[in-house]
């Protein structure tokens, strides 16, 4: 192998460890593959370092032992069972309060009936009464205006049907 | 994670429940006229803003004595009114308010049944009529060049006749003007 | 609650990662759990305080620094490196049981050999081709673990390949 380096240069060598090891790109391993089969050399150590490179990915990972985790456990987290059983306490927790607080809601929403004093319901009274004759004011303003302003422009069966409709409807005949 | 995302559909399904609307909101014969403070000007402001509720208490109270009054209460929602000063200020932005309110009423499938335009005066009334042809909602805006600008919305079961005939009863010279709530 | 949830995600993920790499830095497997703990407790005190696409970096750099405090602080590591040996050994042929025996003992020797081989690397060498190698991590990542420029990275693995396959001279399959 020390003969075969010395034919091949460092650079060459490092391309074939490169292709061996799955490093190089597709086409760069197709160079060092043509280039194994012209020359033995480069496919002796091709093959060497191509075996190493197997083995290597062979080797199963290690598993950190559970008495590290225990121990941290231990050292960091003395609450660790409360904290797996947390993420449903909470969640459980939350939603009772929650359903608490929006029933209490609720059932005040629902119940919830304003209570007015003598004055303001007397208030009240005077307003619905003065509404109505507000809008009594703009049926009766209606009426004249028509008459006073459409009527003189036109002159028809039609516009005079309309403003009797009209009287009839909104003042009451 | 997956508590997470339960937690956050629980709460905005019951949220939703907890402040529904308010129940006249929800009714065809319902209209919002928008912001309307910008016409406000000095004390040239009426406002009449009364609920189920508070209609149901006085039909309770009027019951005796105007029971014409007290039956037609009952049956409605909501009566609110806005009455303004007009004045140089505000005139036209009160004209253009009442073309906006006229298209989107129409928009909104309400029947225009009196439209009169020009001049001093704008006044516009609306009905909305239910599949079974009683009118749900009733909406009126008006203008008068030298005098108010007027706001209804009545919402409800609502008589023509006698929202004219108790408006007629009603409509007392004495009675000028709602004392400011 | 979620700071929790996260470490216990981390710990799962490299934790025998954390020990594999100090297994061969530090040769020794007491020392090796040492390290690991040591590397949990200070990832525990840290959380927060990193983003979580470095965590990974700061994680192996952290085993990395350990394993170097300790090969300085114990001048014994070397004594115990023997003992190391039978217990990779050991360990190796002990899990295999099961399996046929004789294709195990040829698979196991080898494996132990390529280990033992490994470990006997030059630390610096050592620590790029376990990242690279059995670890899996790129060069960029290497870099980043042991504060390397990107191209001694890539250096470093080649020569440690052909480090590893002088030592491995004599077991060819």
């Amino acid at each position: 192998m020390q003969s075969n380096k010395n034919k091949i240069d460092e650079e060459t060598l490092d391309r074939i460890i490169s292709a061996a090891y799955k490093d190089a790109g597709l086409i760069e391993r197709l160079k060092i593959y043509f280039l194994a089969k012209k020359n033995a050399g480069v496919k002796s150590i091709y093959n060497e370092y191509r075996t190493n490179a197997d083995r290597v990915k062979k080797i199963p990972p290690e598993e950190c032992p559970d008495s590290v985790i225990e121990s941290l456990k231990i050292k960091t987290m003395k609450e660790n069972k409360f904290f797996i059983l947390k993420p449903a306490y909470v969640f459980i927790i939350s939603l009772i309060v929650i359903s608490t607080f929006i029933a209490v809601l609720l059932y005040q929403n629902k119940e919830k009936k304003p209570t007015y004093s003598r004055a303001e319901i007397e208030l009240a009274e005077k307003q619905v009464k003065e509404s109505l004759a507000i809008v009594n004011r703009i049926f009766k303003r209606t009426e004249s205006l028509i008459q006073e302003e459409v009527l003189p422009k036109r002159v028809g069966k039609p516009i005079h049907k309309s403003l009797s409709i009209i009287n009839e409807v909104l003042i009451g005949g | 994670m997956k508590y997470g995302k339960f937690l956050v559909i629980f709460i905005i399904l019951f949220t939703f429940s907890a402040f529904a609307q308010n129940e006249y909101s929800k009714e065809p014969g319902y209209f919002n006229f928008g912001d309307l403070s910008m016409f406000e000007q000095g004390d040239g402001v009426t406002e009449v803003f009364l609920e189920s509720n508070i209609l149901q208490l006085v039909a309770t109270v009027t019951e005796d004595e105007e029971p014409e009054l007290s039956a037609m209460l009952n049956g409605l929602q909501l009566v609110k009114v806005n009455v303004f000063e007009v004045s140089d200020k505000n005139e036209n932005g009160l004209r253009n308010k009442i073309d906006d309110l006229d298209k989107k009423l129409v928009s909104q499938k309400w029947d225009r049944i009196v439209r009169t335009k020009g001049g001093e005066e704008v006044v516009n009334v609306y009905i909305k009529t239910s599949g079974k042809k009683d009118i749900e909602g009733l909406v009126v805006t008006t203008l008068d060049k030298s005098g108010e600008a007027v706001f209804v919305n009545i919402v409800g079961i609502i008589d023509l006749k006698k929202i004219g005939k108790l408006g007629a009863k009603f409509d007392i010279p004495t009675l000028d003007k709602i004392d400011k709530q | 609650m979620l700071e929790t949830l996260g470490y216990k995600s981390l710990v799962n993920r490299y934790k025998n990662q954390i020990f594999s790499y100090a297994l061969y830095m530090v040769k020794n497997r007491m020392d090796a759990e040492d390290v690991s703990q040591e590397v949990l407790i200070r990832l525990w005190k840290n959380m927060g305080k990193f983003k979580l696409p470095a965590v990974g970096s700061w994680i192996m750099r952290t085993t990395h620094n350990l394993c170097i405090d300790y090969l300085r602080r114990d001048q014994t590591m070397k004594q115990r490196s023997i003992f190391i040996d039978e217990d990779f050994e050991d360990r190796i042929i002990d899990g295999n049981k099961l399996n046929q025996p004789e294709v195990t003992t040829l698979q196991s020797i080898t494996i132990e050999k390529i280990k033992t081989a490994i470990q006997k690397l030059p630390e610096n060498l050592k620590s790029v081709f376990v990242l690279y190698e059995i670890e899996g991590f790129k060069y960029k990542e290497i870099s980043d673990v042991l504060d390397m420029p990107l191209n001694s990275v890539k250096v470093y693995i080649l020569r440690a390949r052909k480090k590893l396959q002088e030592e491995l001279k004599g077991y060819a399959e």
